[in-house]
Formats: C-alpha cells, structure tokens, sequence
C-alpha cells in the first residue's frame, strides 16, 4: 500500500514574489463569496509587499479557510497557505486584547504531558483520525477495518488545530508527536496535518483518509457515472501533483464526476473562517456546496469528510454517502 | 489632460526567458506625474455621503500599485470596489463635480500602465463579478463586466457551453478585454474577443447608465468596444456563447520563424482549422498548433493541409536540431537552453488531467497556466512600443521580431487590441489575416471612428481619465492493504 515514496517538497518562495498574477483569486472561496482583491492570497502578498502588519491584515486572515487551493496555482511557486499560517502565527502572538478563552485551552492542552505511544508495532501503518471522525465511532471502526490500521491514540488534533489558529506549538509537544509517527505510514484524516507533516517528516509515507479509502478496489468499484465524489481539499493541494494524477485515473476508471474545476483544483464544500472554526461565530453557509452542485446530474454524492457530508446533506435532497460507507456491510 | 513627463529612458536588464533577447534596448518608463491630490477631501466625503465605500491607504491601493508590465508603478489615492451601475454612475459624477481623476481596471493585465491609477480613485471593476443569465437556446450570457473570462467560463460549462475568443490568461476581465480587443487561437475564425458583444450595460462619463448594441444607442456601442475605457465603463454585457467542445490539438516545430508564419497564414487563408496559433522559444524554435473542434475539420485538415505543413513532429524537429547544433559546437550554450526549455514547456502541453480521451479539455487552463508560468510575470519580455516595426524586426529575439511581423501583416488589430504590447510570448493568429472576418472590420471602423471622436472627447471640459506514478497513490490491492 505504501510502496512508493512521497517526494520532499521543493523550496518554495515567499509573499515579495508575488507579481500580481490573479491566478489565486480563481481557486479562492474568499474570492468567490467576497469579490474582494484584499480577501485574497495575492492581496495579502500585495498589501505585506506595502508594508502592512498581520493586525492589519486580520479580517483576510481570519476569513480564509485554509483549503490551499491557492498553492498550486502559483506560477511563482509561493508558499501562500504558508505564508497565512505564518501570518495567523504572528497575530496570535501579539496581545490582542480579546483573546478567545479557545485559543488559551488550547495552549494549556498543547502543554499537557506527551501522550504514551500506544503499543504500536514500528513500521505497522498508522490512522489519525482527527476529531470529525473520533466523533463517528461506527464510522471509524469501519475506516480501521477497511483499512487495516491502527488508530494512534496521539492523532494531533490539538497540533491541528494550533496550526490552523496560529498557536505555537511547544517543541516538546511537537516532537513527542513527531516521534511516536516515525517510522511508520500515515494516513490521516486531517488534511492541514498531513500538509505540515509532509514537512516534518520529510521522508515518510503519508496518505489522506479519503486517497486511501478510495483506492481500496472494494470501495472503488461502487463508484459510477452517476456519482458525484468530493474530494477534500487540504490533502488534494498540499500534495497536488500526485493527487491531480490520482483522482484522474479515480475518474477514469470509474466514470463519476469530481469536485474539480477546471484547474483541477478541488472545490472546497465547506469553506469556514477560522471563528467559524473555533465555534466563535456560526458558519454553515451554503455558497461552495451550492457551487459543486451547480449544473450537476450526479443522482450520489459520495463525500471523504464528515464535515463535507453535513454540507450536502442541509443543500441537497440526494444521498450523501460517506466513502467508506460505500463497501455495504463488513464481515 | 494628465501631462508625462518625459523620463530618462532606461536599459533593460538581461532577459531571464531568452539570453539573447532585448538586451541593450532603450525603454521608455511609462509612468505619468502623480495627480496632485487638489479636491480629494471634498470628493471623499461626497462620496461616503452618498454611500459609496471607497477604501484608503497604502493596504488597500497596494494591490494595484502596477500592472502586469511592471514598467508603470503609481497609486491611487484611494480604492472603490465596483458594486453596481448606480454606484458607479455616483463616483462618476463625483469625480466629474470635484476634478477627479478616475483609473478602471479590470484583471490588470495591461502591459503599459492603463490600469494603473497615477492618484485619483481605482475604480476595481471586480466587484462585478456574477454571472446574471445565461440562455443556452439563444446562445447568450448576460455578465457583470468585471468578471474574469475564467470564472465565466467555470459557469458557461456548468451547462456545457463555452465562450468564443478571450485571452489566453485566465485573468483578464470581460470588460477590460471588450475594451482592447483581445485575441484567442480561435481568432482567425471567430472573430476578437469584443465581437462576442451583443450588447452592453455602459455608465458614460457623465454618469449615465446606457444600455447599447449595434441597434440600440450604436455609436456609444462602437466607441466603447475597444475604447480602452476612454468613452464609459462597461458594467455588463451581452455576450454570445456556443456548445461547448473539447478539441484536438497538433502541433508542429519549426526551425524558421518566417515559415512557420507563413503555414499560419497558409492555413488562416484557407480555413483549414479552428484554432492556430504560434508559440516561440527562439527565432530558430518555434511551435505551430493547429486544432479542431470536431473529428471532421481534423480529417479534412488531414487530408488537404497537414502535408503542405514545412513542421516537423517532436522527433523529427529534436533530429533537425542535433545535425543544427554538431555542425555549430560554439552554440552549445544555446542548445541547453533550448533544451532546458523544453523539458520546462512542453509536459505542461501534455499533462493528462488536461486530456481526456486525447481531447484537450479547455485550452485557455493549459496555455494559460503555460503562459503565466513560462512567459508571463517575471519572464515578461515587452517590446518597447516607442520602437517601429522595421527596427523590432532588426532585433534577433524571436517573440519581438515575431510580434514585429504580425503588426507589419496586421496593424490595426495588434495596436488596437494591445496584442502587440504583449505578445511578447504567445503570438497568436491574427484575425486580420482573413478578410472575411467581422474581428477586422469591428477593430478598422473602431479605429477609424476613434481617431475622429477621441480628441474631442479627452478635451471636453471633464476632467475625468479613464486611463485607461500510475505513481505514489497505485490503486490498493486488498492484498498489499492487509
Ligand atoms: C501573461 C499575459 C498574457 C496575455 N495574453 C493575451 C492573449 O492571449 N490575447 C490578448 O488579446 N491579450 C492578451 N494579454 C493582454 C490582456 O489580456 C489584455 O490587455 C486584456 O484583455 C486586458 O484585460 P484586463 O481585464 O486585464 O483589463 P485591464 O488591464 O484592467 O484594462 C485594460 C483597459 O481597459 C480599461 N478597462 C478595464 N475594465 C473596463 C471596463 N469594465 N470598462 C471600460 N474600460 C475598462 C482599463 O482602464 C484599461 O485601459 C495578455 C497579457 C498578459 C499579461
């Protein structure tokens, strides 16, 4: 399953190159609810290029979702969600007067004791479920029996999460993480995980859940024309070479339709702002799921998140299925 | 009238596309003074007065600081995000009232700084993004005019239909297009990207809003198609779309840029395909493609034209260039380069998440992403405009002699649609070629009407400027999965 090595990303450039091509207002859920050049990736870059401080930046911050749709339409190869990340990072550092009481029992979490690694065998293949699918258990049971892996205890829900809202993450917390996955495959549900983990560890064999799960023949095989498949986006882009190659040849083989534009970038179905993220404002707004389903004769959609299911499910009449549920009942 | 000073001409630098390209060449800085701000204050206030956002500061306008030339760097002093007609028919006429300078831009593609605003307000028309209506029995689209000719065709191909002619970078807007001309490989047959206009939404200097076609309101109509923003802003459009089809591409490699033009116009005479156009690494490498939207046109053109081609495919081209290069071992350097090149360029022509079937399923995605990647931004070479056609031609860089060639053939349409400012890298079949096609006789009688209204309407008493591995991810066997 993990025959083949991911490669070590090539250095990428920071916000100073952006030449204000546009391409990232394209694949851009910012751009697409707001039409705002400084909710954008570029205006970001521009506005860093002006001299602009995070705190200055903080609505565009907030507002992106993180999706890394943006990364690989790059023509100058600008790390972009990095670059957001980085930003997010310096803003949380300042003193904001109003910090959210989320992000401080985040830090207090991140500095908890490391977790024990479970007892693992070394080089067996490793399940990070992340927090969606921990609260399915049904559901993960049968991702672990589809799969054939362990579920680590320590999956880095609160790495994520402090990846995702700025916080820095205590090293000893990081490495404990880092080597207790050492030496053993990963596929993670978490698709901002994976992306940091494809830097920290350089070298390992790394997979999103929905890859792995869709490449299973089992589930691959009840997949059809009719069928509208959603991929996750934060896996897809931060790895987009390979996974542009991969659900093409998903699509060719099975004949459904993918949640890609014409880029080939994966539209994200749920495109939330990190208050949304963090529960300090609502957010089920309906524009992306709506954009997907625009047009579409799928009668399926078939979905790799559970959050992705939630979306269809409050805009569309169809079954919204996830793909593990795909494979009809397990021995 | 803005006066532009004149500026000491500078050197362009080595060309990091072509070692031998521009080097040593005069260019002109473009920028103009930097309107003196007299009036701005009031102006604001009108404006906020009368509920129209307009945003300030050096985060706000930096976005627009240049435009895709990088030779023109200004400000505005200050940013409004277009809405609707009627907010725009209010900036107009608030700009009209308090002298003020008013940019538009749409994807900021020019070369030159027309979209740059050199102080005033930035009008960013792409706040006008949506789709309003598309009639796929009447083939039209009714568009915001800011949209991107991209994220329209993201919608037009929800309902299996596709736009005729835009630019091929994704990033320029209908509006900004409609005003230049804009020219796409399928120019030759249908025409400039403008000709798609049935109708348009424009909010005149005055601040009118006025809906124009050929029958309605017609001489706005004409002026404002490739008016450069110079008679009114486009705020929608009517446009014609077509069902849309993947097409089949060939392409041919030439060592002679002359010949390659020369079987462009071979085939642009004689209809022989639907879409042509020339791509150009060096004078002594360069790419003819030639497509087909359905199985017919490629057999007939199989059958009556593609023998007459002087190209070669990729190996027989790769061949012609090792016999080239063992007999000039001096050039050495030159022929890495070109290899390098191609190694570069060419997989982004084949990549298979593009294809389907051996179709190409969108063109403008896969030249686009090429042009941005290898010609455009940084590797921007542009031509100095100030230079005529007979010293371009002099010059040994194949994408200006290129481009010299093509406006000698094709004047009017190259300066019309400011093809010439920017083909510095893709050199596509110019419409002019065919006399039969509406795309010439719209840019001639544009141009010709233009040349007589355009003095009368920059001096008229308003101050207002329109400056214009089957790899990593192998299938799982559920055998290797356990
Ligand atoms: C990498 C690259 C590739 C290119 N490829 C091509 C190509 O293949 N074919 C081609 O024809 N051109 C090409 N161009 C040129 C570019 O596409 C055209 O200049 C263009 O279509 C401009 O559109 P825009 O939206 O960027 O307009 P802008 O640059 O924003 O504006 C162009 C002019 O129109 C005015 N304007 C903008 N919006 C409006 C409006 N709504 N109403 C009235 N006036 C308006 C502006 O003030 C300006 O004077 C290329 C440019 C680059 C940088």
């Amino acid at each position: 399953m993990f025959g083949l090595f991911a490669k070590a990303p090539a250095a990428r450039r920071d916000y100073s190159d952006c030449s204000g091509c546009s391409l990232c207002f394209l694949v851009c859920p910012m751009w697409r609810d707001r039409h705002d050049p400084s909710f954008t990736p570029e205006g970001l870059a521009k506005a860093l290029q002006c001299g602009a401080t995070a705190s200055a930046l903080a609505a565009p911050l907030d507002a992106c979702s993180l999706c890394g749709a943006c990364d690989p339409v790059c023509p100058e190869r600008i790390d972009l969600s990095g670059m957001i990340m980085n930003l997010r990072r310096q803003l949380a550092s300042s003193a904001a007067p109003s910090r959210p009481a989320v992000l401080d029992d985040l830090r207090t979490r991140l500095r908890r004791d490391i977790i024990a690694g479970s007892a693992v065998s070394r080089s067996a293949p490793v399940l990070l479920p992340g927090s969606d699918l921990r609260t399915a258990p049904a559901l993960l049971a049968r991702v672990q029996a589809l799969l054939g892996l362990t579920v680590v205890e320590d999956d880095g829900a609160d790495i994520s999460l402090a990846l995702e809202a700025g916080v820095e993450i205590p090293q000893a917390r990081l490495q404990g993480f880092l080597a207790s996955l050492r030496g053993h495959s990963i596929v993670a549900e978490d698709g901002l995980l994976l992306r940091q983990l494809r830097r920290w560890l350089p070298g390992s064999q790394r997979m999103g859940l929905g890859a792995a799960l869709s490449s299973r023949t089992a589930l691959r095989g009840k997949l059809g024309a009719s069928d509208l498949y959603v991929i996750e986006p934060r896996a897809y882009h931060a790895d987009h070479e390979r996974m542009v190659a991969y659900y093409n040849r998903l699509q060719i083989e099975t004949g459904c339709t993918l949640s890609l534009d014409l880029q080939r970038i994966a539209i994200p179905a749920v495109a939330q702002s990190l208050s949304q993220r963090l529960g300090l404002v609502p957010g089920d707004d309906p524009g992306q799921a709506n954009w997907i389903l625009q047009g579409s004769k799928a009668t399926r959609i078939v979905v790799e998140t559970l959050a992705d299911r939630a979306a269809f499910e409050r805009v569309s009449d169809l079954p919204v299925l996830h793909i593990a549920d795909l494979a009809g009942s397990l021995k | 009238m803005l006066k532009i000073p004149s500026v000491e001409p500078g050197t362009v630098g080595p060309c990091p596309v072509a070692h031998d390209a521009l080097q040593g060449i005069k260019r002109q800085q473009t920028n103009p003074a930097r309107w003196n701000g007299a009036g701005w204050g009031g102006f604001v206030t009108a404006l906020r007065a009368a509920g129209v956002e307009l945003a300030e500061g050096a985060v706000a306008c930096g976005v627009y600081a240049t435009d895709a030339g990088g030779t023109a760097y200004g400000l505005p002093h200050g940013v409004v995000l277009a809405r609707n007609a009627e907010q725009i028919a209010v900036l107009l006429k608030a700009a009209q009232a308090h002298r003020v300078p008013v940019t538009v831009r749409g994807g900021g593609l020019t070369t030159e700084g027309e979209s740059v605003a050199f102080g005033g307000v930035l009008l960013d028309m792409a706040g006008m993004s949506r789709v309003l209506r598309i009639d796929a029995t009447a083939l039209t689209v009714r568009t915001e005019a800011g949209i991107f000719w991209h994220s329209l065709a993201e919608e037009l191909r929800r309902e299996n239909l596709d736009y005729l002619s835009a630019p091929l970078n994704l990033t320029s807007s209908v509006g900004g297009t409609l005003g230049v001309g804009g020219i796409d490989v399928n120019s030759a047959r249908l025409g400039c990207s403008a000709d798609q206009a049935v109708s348009l939404q424009v909010v005149t200097p005055t601040g009118e809003i006025v809906e124009c076609s050929d029958g309605e309101n017609a001489e706005l109509f004409q002026r404002v198609i490739l008016g450069y923003g110079q008679f009114g802003i486009i705020t929608e459009a009517t446009l014609r779309v077509r069902p849309y089809t993947p097409i089949s591409m060939h392409y041919y490699y030439y060592s002679s840029l002359r010949t390659a033009i020369e079987d462009l116009q071979m085939l642009d005479q004689n209809d022989a395909s639907d879409y042509s156009g020339i791509l150009t690494i060096m004078d002594c490498a360069v790419n003819l493609l030639v497509a087909f939207d359905s199985d017919q046109r490629e057999a007939a053109f199989r059958g009556n034209w593609q023998a007459r081609l002087r190209g070669h495919g990729e190996f027989g081209f790769a061949l012609c260039m090792l016999g080239h290069y063992a007999l000039r071992p001096w050039k050495l350097a030159e022929a890495m380069y070109l290899l390098r090149r191609k190694r570069e360029v060419f997989p982004e022509f084949h990549r298979a998440e593009f294809i389907n079937d051996g179709y190409m399923r969108d063109r403008s995605v896969v030249f686009s992403r090429a042009v941005w990647k290898h010609w455009g931004s940084r590797n921007m070479v542009i031509p100095d405009l100030a230079t005529t056609a007979e010293r371009l031609s002099r010059r040994s860089n194949a994408a200006t002699r290129c481009a010299a060639s093509i406006s000698r053939i094709t004047r009017c349409i190259a300066s019309a649609s400011g093809c010439a400012r920017t083909i510095g890298r893709i050199t596509k079949c110019p419409a002019s070629l065919r006399p039969r096609k509406s795309g010439r006789m719209a840019v001639n009688s544009s141009r010709s009407s233009k040349a007589l209204y355009t003095a009368a309407i920059i001096s008229r008493p308003s101050r207002t400027q329109f400056t214009t591995s089957a790899s990593i991810w192998a299938p799982v066997t559920t055998a290797s999965a356990a």
